[in-house]
């Protein structure tokens, strides 16, 4: 064993070797997983096998996420923002490099089919508005490398535009949660497109308004958005979005996972029509 | 199937490889089983990609195995072989090309011949050539191989099968018989194994996202025109080196030596240097069977030799594929290599060590990359000019970005295409040689495993001749 050992080419091709043979041993697990799938047909089988299984073993590969950290080490290490189909900005936010929504005709006829149901909820008397959940990029476009194709903020500034013009209620909840484009990025993930915690909460408080509103509900004694009667939970560098996921903390860094806790008894009624 | 996937890595390499050592081998002298195990891989390593595809490997292999056995010191059969061989390579590769032009020049034909859309086999031009040179070697002299099956091992040997080294028959027609691996040279292969694995995941690919990136564009600022062509130099020479260093690697895994096919080909101080650093294999195969037979330099007029040469740049552009690009691409070196051959300057250029020259000949070989690397020639002349219209629009913001995103792989590109890894190497203690670069190579492989993992982009550029 000594004089095996004394050549480290031996030694480290040893090393090679047993990873390789850990790999092989996952790889080999996963592949007869990717072959009951297909049999299952839980698999796309137009991707036939050959692609099934690399997609399977790619995917599910041992320490996974270790793999993820580490390529994500590395591109900082090579001076990259651009990783994975993301791209870091300046200010530590995290997008993906390409995000494209459909063209304005597209969205045109959405707007279109939204008003027309809107005409037909009025018809019936009830009453109605649109809310458009908020987007995570903004002002901030104006950090997107000049590579980037995003359209996201063009097109639902189009999308409001055209529902305005048809005479629809629009509750945008990005002009909502911050007035000041400086504010807004409290309200979003790092690591992630969607929103957060005070975001949702903001937002379940201006929706709750509107129906009120709208419904002409007279307020109860009780405030349910009262600030007292909830608690605001952190828990620090607790969520990783699926951003962050495709590059690993040590690139794109945690998030605060932010939730609400009602101080209140709460109970959900449905009761349906007849 | 890719060597840089995970299910060659981790599941074909490693069955494969123990099977392999499991089967009895005579102490290397009866390697019957093995063989035969290791032709039963190379087909389902070729047949991953494209099943139907192996049939016609296996008729190629029936074509020069029955003409092996009758060529012997007959001209007129190596004819038929030789015929047979480029029909096949040009039915595959050249017809859809063929077929485009004479349609787009001859606009009578339009009706007459159809326009045909012939998928590529990978690796046709690697393993015909190969099947070609044991033909040739054959009638040249050497003894034919009678056992098809060695013979089809040999055409097929999936290190090599699908981007080369081009291995000659003679090289390894001992080895194919007998051969033994020791533990060393089982770990010295993998180790060349996992530089080349580095080098491609590392280098190459990054590099690539850029020059991807800038060939693109139908209009790239010239700063982004530059650094695409740079990034294209150095990305196809670690691709395709990375290749090779995996397939030299695998086939000392397996008691094969395979030729080098790289010689760190930037530092050339002349264009004939240059392509006795790159592709070493293609460059000496068409010396062996085409430049020699004809003539080569030892003819009695310039004009001859002249001819040879370019038959020879003609050829050797028309084999990377079926482009008037890659043509042109081959006939620029012929020019080049004729006047430093005729002039007699190669020589005197490499014995002097002229920076100035040995900058322009990197300078020609980047832009040559250019015309290698475009769809047409309208968009090379379109892209070169790019590069030299300086003025305020030279830089841009996508220029900007993306030379801030390359800046390291790019110093490291340069630096690796240097003899600094092997200077390195030679000159540090013993120690550090044998104790700390192995180590780090193994880190850098985990490193490369993450971007197979995060599913990068990752195709080789010489699969595609």
């Amino acid at each position: 064993m000594k004089r095996l050992l004394a050549g480290p080419n031996v030694l480290v091709a040893a090393i090679l070797g047993a990873l390789v043979l850990v790999g092989a041993v996952v790889c080999g697990y996963r592949t007869m997983q990717a072959v009951r799938l297909m049999y299952s047909n839980k698999l796309d089988p137009a991707l036939g096998y050959r692609s099934n299984i690399e997609m399977i073993c790619n995917r599910n590969f041992i320490a996974h996420d270790m793999f993820i950290e580490l390529g994500g080490a590395w591109a900082r290490l090579m001076g990259r923002s651009c990783v994975n189909k993301t791209v870091l900005l300046p200010n530590g936010i995290q997008t993906y490099l390409d995000a494209t929504l459909p063209p304005s005709d597209v969205l045109d006829r959405h707007a279109r089919s939204v008003a027309r149901f809107r005409d037909s909820l009025e018809e019936e008397g009830v009453p109605y508005f649109f809310v458009l959940a908020p987007y995570k990029m903004d002002d901030q476009e104006k950090m997107l490398p000049a590579v980037a194709n995003h359209n996201v903020i063009w097109s639902a500034r189009h999308f409001v535009r055209r529902l305005n013009e048809d005479g629809v209620d629009v509750l945008h909840l990005r002009d909502v949660l911050a007035q000041n484009e400086d504010e807004v990025l409290k309200y979003f993930y790092k690591t992630d497109h969607h929103w957060n915690g005070d975001a949702i909460m903001m937002a379940a408080r201006m929706i709750d308004k509107k129906i009120v509103q709208k419904l002409r509900i007279k307020n109860e004694d009780f405030d349910p958005w009262d600030e007292a009667n909830w608690r605001r939970n952190v828990l620090q560098d607790w969520f990783w979005g699926s951003l962050g996921r495709r590059t690993g903390h040590w690139f794109s860094g945690t998030d605060d996972l932010i939730y609400y806790e009602p101080r209140f008894e709460t109970q959900i009624h449905r009761r349906a029509r007849n | 199937m890719l060597f840089s996937s995970t299910v060659f890595l981790f599941l074909f390499l490693p069955i494969v490889g123990l099977v392999y050592y499991l089967l009895p081998n005579g102490g290397g002298k009866d390697l019957r089983l093995r063989n035969v195990w290791l032709l039963v891989s190379s087909l389902f390593f070729y047949a991953w990609g494209e099943p139907t595809f192996v049939l016609m490997m296996l008729a190629s292999i029936v074509w020069n195995y029955v003409f092996g056995l009758i060529v012997s010191g007959r001209k007129a059969l190596l004819a038929v072989s030789i015929v047979g061989n480029v029909l096949f390579i040009g039915a595959y590769k050249y017809l859809n090309f063929l077929t485009a032009n004479i349609r787009e020049y001859l606009p009578c034909a339009v009706g007459v011949i159809p326009q045909t859309s012939i998928l590529l086999p990978i690796g046709i031009s690697f393993f015909t050539f190969q099947a070609m040179s044991y033909v040739v070697d054959v009638y040249r002299g050497m003894p034919a191989q009678r056992n098809p099956l060695t013979l089809a091992l040999y055409i097929s040997l999936f290190p090599q099968l699908v981007a080369g080294p081009i291995v000659r028959y003679s090289t390894v027609a001992r080895q194919l018989a007998v051969r033994c691996s020791t533990v060393g040279s089982v770990s010295a292969g993998l180790i060349r194994f996992v530089i080349g694995f580095n080098k491609k995941m590392l280098l190459a690919n990054p590099l690539s996202e850029a020059a991807d990136y800038a060939f693109a564009q139908a209009d790239p600022s010239g700063a982004l025109a530059w650094l695409g062509a740079l990034c294209y130099t150095l990305q196809i020479y670690f691709d395709f080196s990375g290749y090779s260093d995996m397939a030299i690697g695998l086939g000392k895994m397996f008691g094969f030596d395979f030729m080098e096919n790289f010689n760190y080909p930037y530092i050339a101080r002349s264009f004939s240097e240059f392509w006795r650093r790159w592709h070493i294999s293609l460059g000496s195969w068409f010396r062996d069977y085409v430049y020699f037979p004809l003539g080569g330099s030892h003819v009695q007029s310039n004009l001859v030799q002249l001819r040879n040469l370019f038959v020879v740049w003609l050829l050797t552009g028309v084999w990377h594929g079926a482009n008037w690009t890659f043509i042109l691409w081959g006939l620029i070196y012929g020019v080049l290599i004729s006047f430093e051959k005729i002039s007699g300057l190669s020589r005197r250029l490499e014995e002097s060590r002229s920076v100035v020259y040995q900058l322009l000949v990197l300078l020609v070989v980047i832009l040559a990359w250019v015309i290698f690397r475009v769809p047409s020639m309208t968009y090379a002349v379109h892209y070169i000019g790019g590069m030299f219209r300086f003025g305020a629009s030279f830089m841009d913001q996508k220029a900007i970005f993306w030379w801030r995103e390359m800046s390291v792989a790019l110093c490291a590109g340069v630096l690796f295409a240097l003899p600094v890894y092997k200077r390195l190497e030679q000159g540090s203690a013993r120690v550090v040689r044998l104790n700390v670069l192995p180590f780090v190579q193994v880190i850098l492989f985990l490193v490369s495993v993450s971007s197979l993992v995060m599913e990068n982009h990752n195709p080789f550029i010489y699969f595609s001749f």
